[in-house]
């Protein structure tokens, strides 16, 4: 069959660049993986594994139902995010309040550009280290001087808990 | 599932009182297909009764803030994946390697697992969907052995059906040319 023919007649259906150079090859494939791949899985599970399933699962739930509905502030990520850039603060003033070397004004860094780094795990401690890092004291005050409102915090956690979205990245 | 039934479901699953009996409806409804799902990535039974368990939890967990935007398998299988997935970098993490290397170790260990039963090519196709990236693996395994259509997949995985076509493709590709070359 001429494939020129029927492209001329103008049907108005085009095809990707290249399809029909390719179309051969990727069928062969397929054919050749259906022919040597099997499509049965080569798995086994336990005799009476999914009849007990249900039970096992639901058996985990009464616990979960009560659990208060109180989300501990101090394991949740809002707290490891207020958390970072108090460090990132106490860091700073550690390292540079005595020196008049004005390497640069850390005024002037944004503070969407401090929780980007944040959050892209350019900072990687552990709990326990953010914890010897911090005091009490100093958390409190800039805690307060973030000034979140309640409603903010919770939309900010209600979007965690919401949060199921793939993070794949694309290969 | 028809929309009518799901949609009742659902509200049975978001109500109080009828929660606990759809809960366990659900369960019996998806166990399997989420099981085999888990279990393709993770290979190993205890690890992917482990995932499968956490995901129910985490399904019970966020049910209420369950919207409709996708349906409601698309939604749990999205959990599954991302549990499946999350749980291979735990690991990684905790034994201070990457998730590739958790997965060749998996992949090393199911000729002894007393759970897999596959001749010689059914191991080589395990071993040659390992290596492929992480996202063609799920592309794969869930296009060539569930049959799962494209825009179903698009919908589970919030990836572009074109882009899809091209993972697929290019697993298949590589696949064939592991066979071919083993």
């Amino acid at each position: 069959m001429n494939k020129k023919n029927i492209h001329s007649k103008n049907s108005g259906f085009t095809t990707p660049q290249n399809y029909f150079d390719t179309v051969e090859e990727r069928i062969l494939q397929e054919i050749t993986l259906k022919k040597n791949g099997p499509k049965v899985l080569p798995f086994r599970i336990p005799n009476g594994y999914f009849e007990t399933l249900e039970d096992r699962v639901l058996a985990k739930i009464p616990s979960i139902k009560k659990e208060p509905k109180i989300i501990s502030f101090i394991h949740t990520k809002t707290f490891k995010y207020v958390a970072s850039i108090a460090a990132i603060i106490i860091l700073y003033v550690t390292l540079f309040k005595d020196t008049s070397i004005g390497m640069f004004d850390f005024n002037a860094i944004d503070q969407s550009q401090i929780s980007y780094y944040v959050e892209q795990g350019y900072i990687d401690i552990s709990d326990t280290e953010l914890e010897s890092l911090i005091s009490e004291k100093a958390l409190n005050n800039n805690l307060l001087s973030l000034d979140i409102s309640k409603d903010e915090i919770f939309d900010y956690l209600s979007n965690l808990l919401d949060d199921n979205t793939l993070n794949l990245e694309d290969h | 599932m028809k929309i009518e039934t799901e949609e009742i479901l659902i509200a049975d699953l978001q109500s109080e009182t009828n929660r606990d009996i759809a809960f366990r409806e659900l369960i019996s409804l998806y166990k399997e297909r989420l099981y085999w799902h888990i279990r393709k990535i993770v290979l190993s039974h205890d690890d992917a009764d482990d995932v499968l368990q956490n995901t129910f939890i985490k399904i019970f967990r966020n049910i209420d803030g369950f919207k409709g935007e996708s349906k409601l398998y698309s939604w749990m299988y999205r959990i599954a994946t991302n549990e499946a997935i999350t749980f291979i970098h735990n690991k990684a993490k905790h034994s201070q390697v990457t998730s590739e290397k958790i997965q060749q170790i998996a992949i090393n260990n199911l000729e002894a697992d007393v759970y897999f039963e596959g001749d010689e090519i059914q191991f080589k196709l395990q071993k040659a969907i390992a290596t492929l990236p992480q996202k063609q693996q799920l592309v794969f395994n869930m296009k060539y052995f569930d049959d799962h259509t494209y825009e179903q997949l698009s919908d589970i995985l919030e990836t572009s059906v074109g882009a899809l076509k091209s993972s697929y493709h290019i697993a298949v590709k590589k696949i064939t040319a592991y066979l071919t070359e083993n």
